[in-house]
């Protein structure tokens, strides 16, 4: 029955306006379908300081301010883990992929070669925004045009670029809120690490040290761009470490970046961020003494700047083994007194223990083969066999090899199994010095090399996944990989344990076993770290494999 | 208040379609290379043969003579002998051969390098030959070497293409290969043994291998993929899937070495 007169305006209103809700809400639907809101946002200080309770995302490069690169979800288990399917893939077109996404509430914050970051829909994999850095024509480079990830602080991503600028972004759109210059990139300075966000500052590391910089760790206000402090890494004449370098101005290309990302401990209020190598890098002559605060790890008060302790893992290094290595904080007992532990597998070969509060050593044990040292001494300094230098003519007797025992891909630590996991590198390769060379803009600073891969059969190489005691270096198990690899681990509250070899193949373990339980063929070199979260509710494992993006779901 | 619906629709498609192709844009590479060196003094020029001699001289020899890379003494680059084209050789390698780049050098010492190597290039004819060719030709017939190798087109390709042979090794890396054929095997040319769990082994030549799988080419020219969850036991052989020569007699060596190594692109058919 049809209403009349009156009547007829009013039924006319109101379906109109039934229309207008219909239409208003199915085009509200499409524009959640095609864009999530981003409502996850502001991530707080305070949320940072609790990611690990956030599991359906993740807030920082290692997963937490702990870097234990673990993850509470636990949807995807030992049980059913071979249900795992290809879910999306993005395609990156740029490689080498090293990256470590951001997710918050749906929306996944990845980085691409060389400098751009693009916002996807963690649910379709679909671009929601991108924003594609320019770079100038020409940047030094040692190792390839890569980048390893954002920190996010409130509303902002922060990304640092190839040409060694700070960039923040609007995370909602991707404009651009303010840019800095960290240091001259024609001095062949240059920037790849995620920055790591703490308190109302956002930590940044340099690289270039194959490019004769003098490295730093930097802070910056994270809402205005202002430089808070500045700790050198290679101290100038004068200042405590100098006598390390000599008398000589080996400091001022001395080295000391710090590519990779650091860890924090709220209570002790202590940032614990890894130096690399010294340069020239494989010749030592012109800058003799251990050469501080290269190769180490540096404890710092993340206020001011002030370096409360140090650790130095290979003084005087000839043979690029940066100790930028992910530091893993975590509490255990050691000699049966409870401490506050931080531990890196270093790329020089050796497993380290250290009190995180006082920097003491405790313990050094080799995961991989090493010939360089007899032995750490008490006090965490190695005593060097001989012969283990780089030579003119060539030194093939040095193992681990340049790329070190182990490198900047992510360790994972368990809290279920109390087991640090990470890739082992077994291989050696030929160290060879030439003259000490000049600095100069735009080229190497190397003194030598470490390469020479065509002389050795590759089978003389291999790799391993190794799940030790982190307290003692036993290792518990561990499962073997055809070729040294570059990805980095997961372990989930699922049992489960995630990484990649060389070949492409993507794998899950049984974190308390090493019994795998899942393979995935990605067909492409992997360099990059598996993560973990949740989509619509569901829990989401991507990796990088080559150069496209890859995440797996349940069926 | 549909129109205004489907309009904002039609934007947000474009925003999304917008940024998705923005996403595969590349920089461009870096042309200009300069067509003449320029690092070519006497200090260049030694800093070329330490880096020459740490990079290079393990496949060219440490004096340019050769080995399992090509002679550079001989001045004949077979891909350019120009500085801007010995440069891209050096820096970006050769595609389907041996020849690495090398990518992650400084343009300053690939170009020390280069100057080096044209040094090399002017000291002067390569080890001679001391035998005969055509009677080496007979050799290679009369042992079957066409067996395994091919020579234009003629022949099995269970072992190295030897066409162009004499251009991509020097004349004592040809006779160390008669002689004792494991010392130097190429990548592409190594063997692999497998043994299933009844215990029958199956070998030929490697052609691919992960953790889970391996590929091999029997001589016959079968390729066999292998799941290593079905194998006891997978090795890769030190000694190469050629038998040694070693006991031709010397000349017969030296007229096989004298033909091989007059196989050139320029003979080529």
């Amino acid at each position: 029955m049809k209403p009349s007169g009156l009547g007829v305006g009013v039924w006319k209103l109101g379906v109109d306006l039934t229309r207008f809700i219909v239409l208003g809400l199915v085009f509200s639907a499409a524009v959640t379908a095609q864009s999530p809101s981003p409502t996850g946002l502001p991530i707080t200080y305070e949320r940072l300081l609790k990611a690990s309770q956030e599991p359906g995302n993740w807030l920082t490069y290692g997963g937490d301010y702990r870097s234990h690169h673990y993850s509470t979800l636990d949807q995807i288990t030992s049980e059913n883990v071979h249900r795992l399917r290809a879910k999306w893939i993005y395609q990156m077109h740029k490689s080498k992929v090293e990256t470590t996404p951001i997710v918050v509430d749906g929306v996944m914050y990845v980085t691409r070669p060389p400098s751009d970051v693009i916002a996807l829909d963690a649910e379709t994999g679909r671009a929601l925004w991108t924003f594609e850095y320019r770079l100038p024509s020409r940047v030094y480079t040692c190792c390839g045009e890569v980048n390893r990830g954002l920190a996010i602080l409130g509303r902002t991503l922060y990304l640092t670029t190839l040409d060694a600028r700070l960039i923040a972004l609007d995370a909602e759109t991707g404009r651009v809120v303010w840019k800095k210059e960290l240091a001259d990139p024609a001095l062949n300075y240059t920037a790849t690490g995620a920055p790591l966000a703490v308190k109302d500052k956002v930590i940044v590391g340099i690289a270039g040290a194959e490019g004769g910089i003098r490295g730093f760790l930097d802070a910056y206000d994270a809402k205005t761009g202002e430089r808070a402090w500045r700790f050198w890494t290679i101290p100038a004449p004068g200042e405590p470490g100098s006598e390390t370098w000599g008398n000589n101005d080996a400091w001022r290309h001395g080295g000391g970046s710090t590519w990779l990302t650091g860890s924090f401990d709220p209570e002790l209020n202590l940032l614990y961020w890894g130096t690399g190598n010294p340069g020239p890098d494989y010749n030592g002559d012109v800058r003799p003494g251990d050469n501080l605060y290269t190769c180490s790890l540096l404890a710092l008060d993340p206020d001011t700047g002030t370096l409360k302790w140090h650790f130095q893992f290979t003084p005087h290094d000839t043979r690029d083994w940066d100790a930028t290595q992910v530091p893993v904080l975590f509490d255990s007992t050691f000699d049966g007194r409870p401490r506050k532990l931080v531990v890196v597998p270093s790329r020089n070969g050796f497993h380290y223990v250290l009190d995180r509060q006082t920097g003491e050593f405790l313990l050094a044990k080799p995961f991989t083969r090493q010939t360089w040292a007899k032995y750490i001494d008490e006090k965490g300094r190695p005593v060097m066999n001989p012969g283990q230098e780089p030579t003119p003519e060539g030194n093939d007797s040095i193992w681990p090899g340049v790329d070190g025992g182990h490198n900047w891909m992510s360790p994972s630590y368990n809290p279920n199994t109390k087991l640090l996991y990470f890739n082992s590198r077994e291989e050696r390769r030929r160290f060879f010095k030439t003259d000490a060379p000049e600095f100069r803009p735009g080229e190497a600073f190397f003194g030598g090399g470490g390469g020479g891969g065509a002389r050795f059969r590759p089978e003389e190489s291999s790799g391993r996944l190794i799940a030790l005691k982190p307290e003692t270096g036993e290792i518990q198990w561990e499962h073997k990989i055809l070729a040294p690899p570059w990805a980095g681990v997961l372990s989930t509250a699922g049992n489960l344990v995630f990484s990649a070899t060389p070949a492409g193949n993507f794998y899950a373990l049984d974190a308390r076993t090493g019994k795998e339980l899942w393979r995935f063929n990605g067909g492409d070199r992997v360099y990059a770290s598996p993560i973990t979260f949740l989509s619509r509710g569901k829990q989401i494992v991507t990796l990088p494999i080559g150069d496209v993006l890859v995440a797996f779901g349940l069926d | 208040m549909r129109t205004l619906a489907a309009l904002m629709c039609v934007w947000l498609s474009w925003v999304v379609w917008v940024s998705a192709q923005g996403a595969g844009r590349q920089r461009p590479a870096p042309t200009n290379i300069p067509e003449k060196n320029p690092f070519t003094s006497p200090a260049d020029l030694e800093m070329g043969r330490k880096l020459y001699q740490g990079r290079c001289g393990h496949c060219h020899g440490q004096e340019g003579e050769g080995g399992r890379g090509a002679v550079l003494t001989s001045g004949r680059f077979r891909h350019g002998g120009s500085d801007r084209e010995l440069f891209m050789t050096i820096r970006n390698g050769i595609p389907n051969t041996e020849m690495p780049g090398a990518f992650n050098l400084p343009e300053m010492e690939v170009w020390r390098i280069v100057a080096y190597v044209q040094q090399l290039g002017r000291q002067g004819a390569p080890e001679p030959v001391v035998g005969n060719s055509e009677a080496g030709a007979a050799v290679y017939e009369k042992n079957g070497c066409a067996t395994c190798h091919t020579i234009n087109g003629k022949g099995s390709y269970a072992a190295p293409d030897l066409t162009d042979i004499g251009t991509k090794r020097a004349v004592r890396h040809i006779r160390q290969s008669i002689v004792d054929p494991s010392a130097d095997i190429p990548l592409d040319y190594r063997s692999v043994t497998v043994v299933d769990r009844a215990g029958k082994a199956t070998s030929g030549i490697h052609l691919n291998e992960d953790e889970y799988s391996v590929h091999l080419r029997e001589l016959n020219g079968t390729v066999r993929s292998f799941m290593k969850s079905e194998l006891s036991q997978v090795t890769l052989p030190r000694q190469s899937l050629m038998p040694s020569y070693a006991a031709l007699s010397k000349s017969d060596v030296e007229d096989l070495v004298a033909y091989l190594s007059s196989l050139r692109p320029e003979t080529a058919q």
